[in-house]
């Protein structure tokens, strides 16, 4: 009786395992509930700002973000107590320049993992990202039911997505990134999605990484702005470390 | 008479109030999250080698039998020092907020005192100072130096705390607000008693605060020693956009010097990760690191980013017992690059990188996230960084107006500007 019971459960798991939508699926209707793809494809740049705070450390500062399609980006986030902290790509190189730390040109694999990350308009480009993409089962994350996406990058190791099956919201992902110290485990929460210009984002970001959790509060979100010429170029920091870079070329 | 005795026993028994229902559980919810926080965040599963689930079973009780605040904080504090590990510590939260009788003050007395052969000796003076170096400091306000000194060398014997404790001590003693003054009696260097009231000035130091840190006074101190040595001093690794800027002034300006002295003499550390971002002025090769900080998910290097334009010559790095945590992260890690002669006396050995909390009950709560390994492989909590060439300051030397540490690495650094003249004139 109790083999029958344990066969019968099995065979419950199995199916509902083959029930699972495709990751396809899933990660389409992400781009729909967000805002569409025609949405998406009428944005060419974006700007957004925010407050960033350590909690547990007490450290508090501002961020904000600049990027434009097909794949350059600039982030600089100011700290109290810690000074500047800025890092971007122009699509062809990635720099980072901190007060703590000095400038830095990426390169190999970091280089290439920066480039990929700042690619515009990720939700309707992620084959570009990722050379492939299963689900997995569904788990809860805070007490919703979620698809769990493994999600496979063309280099680099594979991360794992969380959707929530209710409203196809992207709730979590955990992922390894590639920073100037090593590659670094995170998880990452996405919460308070809201209506920007047409778009629906998430306006609260925790990552939980290096054993600190960092909360992201977005109170902007501009799209296609009018962005300034030089706001991908290297600070002048960084721009002598490109000159032995355009001798060894 | 009597109505003092009864005031001073009503003022004892206020201090020692049993707590309201809200005060005893903030304390308790203290216990918990310290607790709490090693067993999730500790980079071993069995923090210190412990059974830590047995500390809080036989803790806990304790905890909530105490009928003070002060009991329960006790307690905490006898949970962390099982650890037998730097960087777990219960900060008031008078002195989170500034205000505990600690407080370091922006005024500056004029003068520095180290604890050499457990005597207080006064290393460096301001010009027009009328202390000298080398004269010993025998009593600050009345309170008698070479007692407090014995009683902390008594407590914290064989512990990486020693050197620490002893130079914030003094430091404590030493500080106050600028007008202020302190009387203080010295032994000069002809065995007399010198009396004198020292009065503060504003110091040229900046209170600088990072976090839930208390904010604490920086002083940065650049020079050239006769025109062809650099030399860096600093009391912490705060305030990086200053400390930066300085870094970069005094390397631009002495490109072409016979060498570099990097003062890391009583900093007890700060910012970890400013060490490599220091060592980057110093640094002109890719790929390198300090160390490598140890956490239970990832580990994280301490990789250095090399200035365009770096010093390349000979570079001394100086430390002593109260050098801790971030400086021994910088010195040991360049040590290990062969980049740095390290000159002095072995440093406090309390190296692990940590973060400070505040509590429910308004306490900080310093704890060590991460074990840190050095480049070449050695562990710096408990081992600290040994100096290639082993100088200590002595009352003597100081009293015929020498730094010892100081006078080595110049020396070390003369004799290599010498062997480079040489090698190029062949």
């Amino acid at each position: 009786m109790k083999l029958l019971f344990c066969a019968v459960a099995l065979a419950a798991v199995s199916a509902s395992a083959a029930d699972l939508p495709k990751a396809e699926t899933i990660l389409d209707r992400y781009v729909e509930v967000t805002g569409g793809r025609q949405v998406y494809e009428k944005r060419t740049n974006e700007y957004t700002s925010g407050l960033v705070e350590v909690p547990a450390a007490g450290v508090k500062g501002k961020v904000e973000m600049w990027a434009a399609a097909p794949g350059s980006r600039v982030e600089v986030i100011e700290m109290d107590g810690v000074g500047r902290i800025e890092s971007g790509t122009d699509g062809v190189i990635a720099w980072e320049n901190s007060a703590i730390m000095g400038p830095k040109l990426r390169s190999g694999l970091e280089l290439r993992y920066h480039l990929r990350d700042a690619l515009f308009n990720q939700p309707i480009h992620w084959r570009k990202i990722y050379k492939s993409a299963e689900t997995v089962a569904v788990e809860k994350v805070e007490g919703a039911d979620c698809f769990r996406l493994l999600m496979t990058p063309v280099e680099g190791k594979p991360e794992t997505w969380y959707f929530d099956q209710k409203n196809g919201f992207l709730v979590k992902m955990l992922k390894t990134s590639l920073t100037t110290m090593g590659e670094v485990n995170g998880e990452y929460l996405l919460k308070d999605y809201k209506e920007a210009d047409g778009l629906i984002v998430p306006f609260t970001l925790i990552q939980k990484a290096a054993q600190q959790e960092i909360i992201v509060k977005i109170d902007a979100v501009k799209p296609n702005i009018k962005m300034p010429k030089d706001r991908f170029t290297p600070p002048v920091e960084v721009k002598p470390l490109l000159v032995p870079m355009k001798k060894a070329a | 008479m009597n109505r003092i005795f009864t005031t001073a026993i009503l003022a004892a028994s206020l201090c020692a109030a049993a707590m309201s229902p809200d005060e005893r559980q903030r304390q308790l919810d203290s216990f918990d999250k310290v607790w709490q926080t090693i067993h999730d965040k500790h980079w071993e599963a069995k923090p210190g080698g412990l059974d830590w689930d047995n500390v809080r079973a036989e803790l806990r009780p304790k905890a909530e039998k105490a009928t003070t605040s002060a009991a329960v904080r006790d307690t905490i504090r006898e949970m962390l020092k099982r650890l037998k590990q730097s960087h777990f510590h219960l900060i008031s939260a008078e002195a989170m907020g500034g205000l505990t009788d600690a407080f370091f003050g922006d005024g500056d007395p004029g003068f520095e005192v180290h604890v050499i052969q457990s005597e207080a000796l006064v290393t460096r003076v301001q010009p027009g100072s009328l202390v000298k170096p080398g004269w010993k400091m025998a009593a600050v306000n009345g309170t008698e130096i070479a007692q407090r000194i014995a009683a902390i060398e008594a407590a914290y014997a064989h512990t990486t705390e020693l050197g620490l404790r002893l130079h914030q001590m003094l430091q404590a003693r030493l500080s106050g607000e600028p007008g202020g003054s302190s009387t203080i009696d010295f032994i000069d260097g002809t065995n007399r008693k010198v009396t004198l009231k020292i009065p503060f000035h504003k110091s040229a130091g900046k209170l600088a605060s990072f976090g839930n840190l208390p904010p604490t006074l920086v002083s940065i101190e650049s020079k050239q020693i006769e025109g062809t040595i650099g030399y860096l001093r600093f009391t912490l690794f705060l305030d990086p956009v200053r400390l930066q800027k300085t870094f970069a002034d005094a390397v631009h300006n002495c490109l072409k010097c016979d060498g570099f002295i990097v003062d890391v003499r009583g900093n007890p550390g700060g910012i970890g990760i400013l060490a490599s971002g220091l060592a980057g002025w110093f640094v002109n090769q890719q790929d390198q690191k300090l160390g490598t900080m140890y956490m239970r998910d990832s580990p994280l290097n301490f990789v250095v980013n090399p200035r365009p334009q770096a010093f390349q010559g000979p570079l001394a790095v100086l430390v002593d017992a109260a050098s801790a945590s971030t400086s021994e992260i910088f010195a040991g890690g360049l040590q290990d690059l062969h980049r740095a002669r390290i000159f002095g006396t072995k440093s406090a050995a309390a190296a692990l990188p940590s973060v400070v909390e505040r509590l429910p009950n308004g306490d900080g709560f310093q704890y060590a996230i991460a074990n840190y390994i050095s480049d070449g492989g050695g562990t710096l909590e408990g081992n600290g960084v040994k100096p290639d060439e082993p100088v200590a300051m002595t009352r003597a030397t100081l009293l015929a107006g020498h730094d010892a540490v100081v006078d080595a690495a110049v020396r070390w650094i003369r004799t290599k500007a010498k062997d480079t003249k040489r090698s190029s004139v062949k």
